[in-house]
This record gives structure tokens, sequence and C-alpha cells, in this order.
């Protein structure tokens, strides 16, 4: 156990740079895009939710989220000379089943840091994003928000933090499946080489972007994660959660037939 | 010398400790998160503003309210004796019931169909919707005809995405004047799009004797309907036993020929309805809106108008059956409304019977073994919309709870107006001003005299964000919007919306 968890915090840590600047990266440019909503004047009295969604920077989450499992396994996945990973499961002293979980453990890490960030990101940027909106309807409104608690009402409010902090148990399976998912499947990628991988790599990204489908109406804060079964979204939710669970189905076996039938180069 | 300089630079790296640090910092931030959003919420948010007497006089008093900002954000309070507490309410709210869309319609019986068949004149019709890979084409054949013979149906549909329904006949009708039918036969999507002669009811529902009324009652399991007196019938409540799904419906249902076309009837009945209680003859529900809250401790009520105005209230278990029925001594008139309002206690029934601007008179009674035990009679005004009402527990005291609004106002930049609703203005500036709920005014009367208030109250929610972002739009689209963010919840659920 304890060898699993170092190789872990190995393969975690190899990717600390290109991992940390894509999340570096896409916090910076939300708060850009936050405060260049908050100064419009036509967004002058909306709610933070609103903000964040006339944003843009949903599609600024949602491309991290696709990007972050293959940052996460960046010098792995993409040798360099100078960062060219020499283990192998025969040099390795561990057995073979540890070194994609391991993988997946390290994914699965990095995948919970950028939640971190994002909710990080999203707290922190209340309060300029208020100051800077009140000071744009500064002159319009003849009246001042009263009531007690805004900072509660504006966050918990939030479609995208609550989806990042989950309160109920359907929340909480859909936070399961957004992390779980490019875990589970970043083995399957790096085990497989050449044209093999690209497919894999596609369908991995396609599997990912079922489950943010999934989790768009949430973020948006449209419907709860508890709704999803339900209502206008329930065909589409079936089909796309169905698509996704057999292609997960599928890249997962294959990745572990290539695991047990190659020695591989890490 | 270089190999040196490089044994210097040389960073050590702890992999391990680096890792389980970050681990530690994600994990701090994202239950940091979740306990701002358990705890902190505001347990200031509604506040108690006591402008007459004191407190002692909520004694015997339960009001319970929710505050819902968005699905999953939200406070519900009580001010129980005098005392209000707040609980978070950080869960989505369960569905109050079944999503359903009624549609009824006068469509030819089939027996006739042959014979307006013959008669009916029409042409070909093709169009498109959507745009580019979107576009989707569709064409057809429509043709109209005229007759005096027709069949009410009504069908009603589950619309969560499963399209369960029931269809069930309410009769032929004979009109005095020759009715437009029209039947459409669409060379795709057959099921859903093509239908045999009928007419909506919308556009014959003033000319046409004899239309009954169908209002969804209950749209929890089972689904009751109120079905209104007409074509000799009387009016009665009925329950639909079952739903069919879309490929039972397709079996049951048979094709009938228009104009050479096989197209499926939409005069044969699916699923099952059963009448489970009758009403007197020229006895009708009174009109209202919502039925949701008319709810005893041991079943339902409703109103009742007997064709002259006196309303009658009607006592129902909790399987539909009338328990009794007893003359209020009220009276409505045309064009009055009946808006039934959540009781604070489960033996209490509140409602309002006002004119289209929202004036007119509220009862409050008590209820005991099925009969008035007392009754409170008061006006109510539009200005301050009544919320709810209710005798204290010794029926000594009565506490009136009503909105209170404030004006609003917002300069909106002209250009703003000009790019959003399209108008062009001469000034800079557009004022707007709207009136927003900022509260609710909580007055307990003694209540033999209900002059004077022995106590008077404001439980204040402030201006919220909701109500800045709604009048604001409101002003740049210049299109009157209305929110509803705080309800009173009956005594006969909890803020969650489950029956206690």
């Amino acid at each position: 156990m304890k060898r699993l968890l170092r190789y872990t915090a190995w393969n975690w840590s190899m990717s600390r740079v290109p991992a940390g600047l894509l999340l570096a990266v896409g916090a910076a440019v939300e708060c850009v895009l936050l405060c260049a909503a908050a100064a419009m004047p036509y967004l002058a009295g909306v709610v933070y939710n609103e903000l964040v969604l006339s944003s843009g920077i949903l599609w600024v989450v949602a491309l991290e989220y696709l990007c972050i499992p293959v940052f996460a396994q960046f010098h792995q996945l993409f040798p360099g000379k100078g960062t060219r990973v020499s283990d192998t499961v025969m040099t390795l002293p561990m057995r073979r089943w540890q070194l994609p979980v391991g993988r997946m453990l390290a994914t699965a890490l990095w995948l919970l840091l950028g939640m971190a960030v994002q909710v990080l990101v999203l707290l922190v940027m209340w309060g300029p994003v208020t100051a800077l909106q009140q000071s744009v309807a500064a002159g319009y409104f003849q009246f001042d928000v009263t009531a007690r608690g805004s900072s509660w009402w504006a966050l918990s409010g939030c479609g995208l933090l609550r989806l990042l902090l989950p309160t109920e148990g359907a929340d909480l399976m859909i936070v399961a499946l957004l992390v779980l998912l490019p875990s589970v499947l970043i083995p399957t990628v790096s085990v497989l080489r050449g044209r093999k991988r690209l497919a894999a790599v596609l369908l991995a990204l396609a599997e990912q972007f079922c489950a943010a489908y999934l989790a768009f109406p949430v973020a948006a804060g449209i419907l709860a994660a508890s709704q999803l079964g339900t209502a206008f979204f329930r065909r589409s939710a079936y089909l796309v959660g169905g698509v996704m669970f057999c292609g997960a189905v599928a890249l997962l076996l294959w990745g572990l037939r290539a695991w047990y039938r190659c020695e591989t180069a890490a | 010398m270089k190999g040196e300089r490089k044994m210097k630079h040389k960073k050590v790296v702890r992999p391990y400790s680096v890792c389980l640090a970050s681990l530690a910092a994600g994990i701090a931030v994202l239950l940091a998160g979740s306990v701002f959003l358990r705890a902190g919420y505001p347990a200031d948010a509604v506040v108690l503003q006591v402008q007459t007497g004191d407190t002692s006089q909520l004694q015997g008093f339960t009001l319970q309210g929710a505050w819902q900002e968005t699905i999953k954000s939200g406070i519900s309070f009580s001010l129980e004796n005098g005392s209000l507490t707040t609980v978070p309410q950080l869960q989505a709210e369960p569905d109050s019931g079944i999503a359903l869309w009624g549609q009824g319609r006068l469509c030819v019986p089939e027996e006739n169909l042959a014979e307006v068949d013959a008669q009916a004149a029409g042409g070909a019709f093709s169009g498109s919707y959507g745009a580019f890979f979107l576009r989707s084409h569709y064409e057809g054949m429509n043709f109209t005809a005229e007759t005096t013979h027709l069949e009410e149906i009504y069908a009603l549909t589950v619309t969560d995405g499963s399209d369960l329904s029931v269809r069930f006949s309410l009769g032929e009708i004979e009109t005095s004047a020759p009715v437009t039918v029209t039947a459409e036969i669409h060379t795709e999507n057959r099921v859903w799009g093509s239908f045999p002669y009928c007419t909506a009811l919308d556009g014959v529902a003033d000319t046409v004797s004899g239309i009954r009324e169908v209002q969804i009652l209950s749209a929890e399991k089972p689904v009751s309907l109120y079905v209104g007196p007409g074509n000799g019938q009387n009016a009665g409540i009925w329950q639909v036993l079952q739903l069919c799904t879309p490929e039972e419906i397709e079996q049951i249902v048979p094709d009938v020929m228009i104009h050479g076309t096989a197209v499926p009837s939409n005069t044969e009945p699916y699923g099952a309805v059963e009448e489970v209680c009758t009403l007197d003859a020229g006895e009708r529900l009174a009109p209202c809106a919502d039925w949701y809250n008319a709810r005893l401790d041991n079943g339902r009520w409703f109103l009742t108008e007997n064709g002259e105005g006196e309303l009658s209230l009607l006592l129902l278990d909790e399987n539909w059956q009338i328990l009794s029925k007893q003359l209020l001594g009220m009276k409505m008139t045309e064009g009055q409304q009946v808006t039934v309002l959540p009781s604070m206690r489960t033996n209490e029934i509140v409602f309002t019977v006002t004119d289209s601007n929202g004036a007119g008179q509220a009862s409050v009674l008590r209820m005991e073994n099925g009969k008035v035990q007392a009754q409170k009679v008061m006006t109510v005004t539009a200005e301050t919309p009544l919320l709810t009402a209710g005798f204290s527990q010794d029926g000594t005291k009565l506490m009136i709870v009503s909105e209170k609004a404030e004006d609003l106002t917002v300069l909106v930049p002209a250009a703003l107006r000009e790019q959003y609703a399209y108008t062009p203005m001469a000034e800079s500036e557009v004022p707007y001003t709207a009136d927003a709920v900022t509260g609710w005014n909580v007055q307990v009367y003694p209540v033999d005299d209900l002059s004077e208030p022995s106590f008077s109250a404001v439980l204040d929610f402030g201006v919220t964000q909701q109500w800045a972002r709604e009048i604001w739009l409101s002003g740049v689209y210049n299109v009157e919007r209305n929110i509803s963010r705080f309800e009173v919840i009956g005594a006969w659920e909890n803020a969650k919306g489950e029956h206690v």
C-alpha cells in the first residue's frame, strides 16, 4: 500500500508544472472574464450566478475539465528529451495492478485540486466582482439591496459552486462521476501507443464530454442533480448516460487487456 | 567544476510530502466551502420588527414560511408563539406532483367521419422549421368541413418525458350552428402529427353550449380532475385510474380513413378514469385557479356555488368521498375568483373571494368534527394582498398576514433600453419603478373586534438582489416582471413540500 501511495505521489508530482500551469492560467482567465462581465452595464443588477453564466467561465471550466487528465499525465503521455520516464512494470518493485491504480489516483487528485481551485476562485472573486458591479450600478439604482446575508445568498445560489460542493446524494453522484470517469480511463490512454492511443484519447474525451453535458444544467443552476431524471432533460439524460456508460466499460476493458498483455513503459 | 555546480543547484523533490500537502489544502478548501454553505446562512435573514403591542400577543399562533431564492438555495422560517427560527434549505424541493398537460377537443364521432370527410375541402401544405443542420421539413394535406354533431374528448398527458396519457369522452354535443373542423395528414410523424376532423375548445367555447370544463384538482397520484356540468350531466370529481404509454396507445387506437389515408382515431379512449364524487344538479366548483392548499387534517375541502352565487363548503375524505356540505352565507358575483390560501392550522380554512383587481372578502373558518366551529369574514384590498389568516389556539385572537411592498426605482440608460427593448429614447436615462415585496405585515386582532390590531409587526426580508435584478431587467426590457420568493407554508405540509 505504501508503495502504491509513493508511486501515486511521484506520478502526481511529475505533472505539477503542466497541470499547475493549466489550473493557474484557467483561474486567471476566469478572474478576468468575471471582472469584465461585472463591468458591463447590462449586468449591473443581476445575481452572482447569472454573472458567472454571462461571463462565459463555464466554457473555461469545461475546457479545463477536459484537459486536466491529459495534463495530469503530461510527461508520461508525451515524454520529452529531459522528461523521459524510464520505469516499467518490470523495473518497479510493484504489483502490476498498482501502476494503473497509481495513475488513476494521481489523476483523481489533480481533478480534486482543480475543483478546489475553482471553488476558491468563486469564493474569492465574489467580493471584488460584487464591488465592481455595485460601482457600475450606483448611478442607476435608487435603492440599496438590504437583505441580510448577501454573500450566502449569492454563493449558495451559484450553480457551479453548488455542483462542486455537493449537499445532497444526487449532487455527490454527479461530482463522483466527473472525477472518477476520467481517472478510470486515463490508464487505458496511457498504456496504448500510436493510433490506438489517439483513438483512446478521443473516446475518453467524448466520455468526459458526456459527463460534462450531464453536469451542465446543475452547474448553470437550471436543475438540481436530483431532477436530471425528470422533466425535459429526462430523455437526453438517459441517452447520454447510457452511451457514456457503455463507452466507459468498453474503454476500461480495452485498457485492462492492454495492461495485462504488454510490458508497460510508463 | 561543472559537475559541482550542477550538484549545487540540484533540487531535492519530496513528492510524497508535496502531494500530501496539496491533497490536504484541496480538501481544506472544499470543506471550508461546505461549512460556509451549511453554517454561514443568515440566521437573521428574517427579522420581526414590532410596531405596536408586544410579542405575548403571538402566543398560540404558528406561522411558517419559506424564502426560496433558487432551486437549491433558500431558508424556511417559523414564527411560533412569538419566537422566530430559520433553517437553511440547501436541497431541491421535491416535485409537488406529476407534471400534467390537459387538452380538450371537439371531435367528429367515428360513425360520422365518412359523411364529414365526403364534404370536406382542402389541399396540400408544406413548410419547415429550425435552421441549418437542425432544419426539419414537413408536408401533408389538411381538410376542413362543417358539422353540428361533435364529441367532447379530453386528453391528459404526463410531461415529464414519459408521455403517459389518458383520453376519455365527455359526451356528444349537438351544436345549434355548424362548427368548422379540420383534419391533417402528415406524411411523416404519423402518430402525433396526423389527426381526423376536430377543433380546439378555445375557439368555440363561447358559441357552443354544453361543453364540460375540466380542471386538474390534484397532480398527486391518483390524479384528480374536476369535470364541470354540461351536456345534461352534473359536475363531479373524477380520478385517473390508468395512464397508457405511447406504445400501448399505438396498439389501442385504431386507424380511421381520411381521404383514403389511414390516420389514428382521435375519439378512441385509452387509459381509465372513474367519477368518484358527483355534485348536485346546477352545482359547480367555485372558479379557482389552484386548489393545492384546500386541505384539512382529515381530507380536502372545496367551495361550490349553486348558480345563484351562494357558496357552500364541501368536505371530502381522503378517498374523495363527500363527508358533508354546508352553506357558508357568502355570495360571489360574476367575474369574482376564489383563492385558496395556506392555513396556519390543519383544522382551519382560509380563502378569499375577490374581483379581478384583488379587492373583495376573505373568510377564515375553524372546523371541528366536520362542522364550522368559528367563522370570520373580513375585507381585503388590492394594495395589501392577504397571504394567510388564522385563529389563535384558544380562538380568542385572529392573525392576519399580508404582503408589504415598497416602490423601488432604477434609472435605465437609454442606450440599454434602445438595445434590448428596441425603443428609441430622447432622454439619456429612463426611470422605471416597480412594487417589490420586502416583508409581511403581521397583525393580531381580538376576534370580536377587527377595527384596531392589538399587535402589529413586520416580518422583514429586506430588498433582495433578486428584486434588484427583476426591476433592473424589467426596466431594460420595459416589460413588467414579477417574482415570488416568499411563501406561506400551509400547516398540512412542511417547507420541503412533505405532508405532515
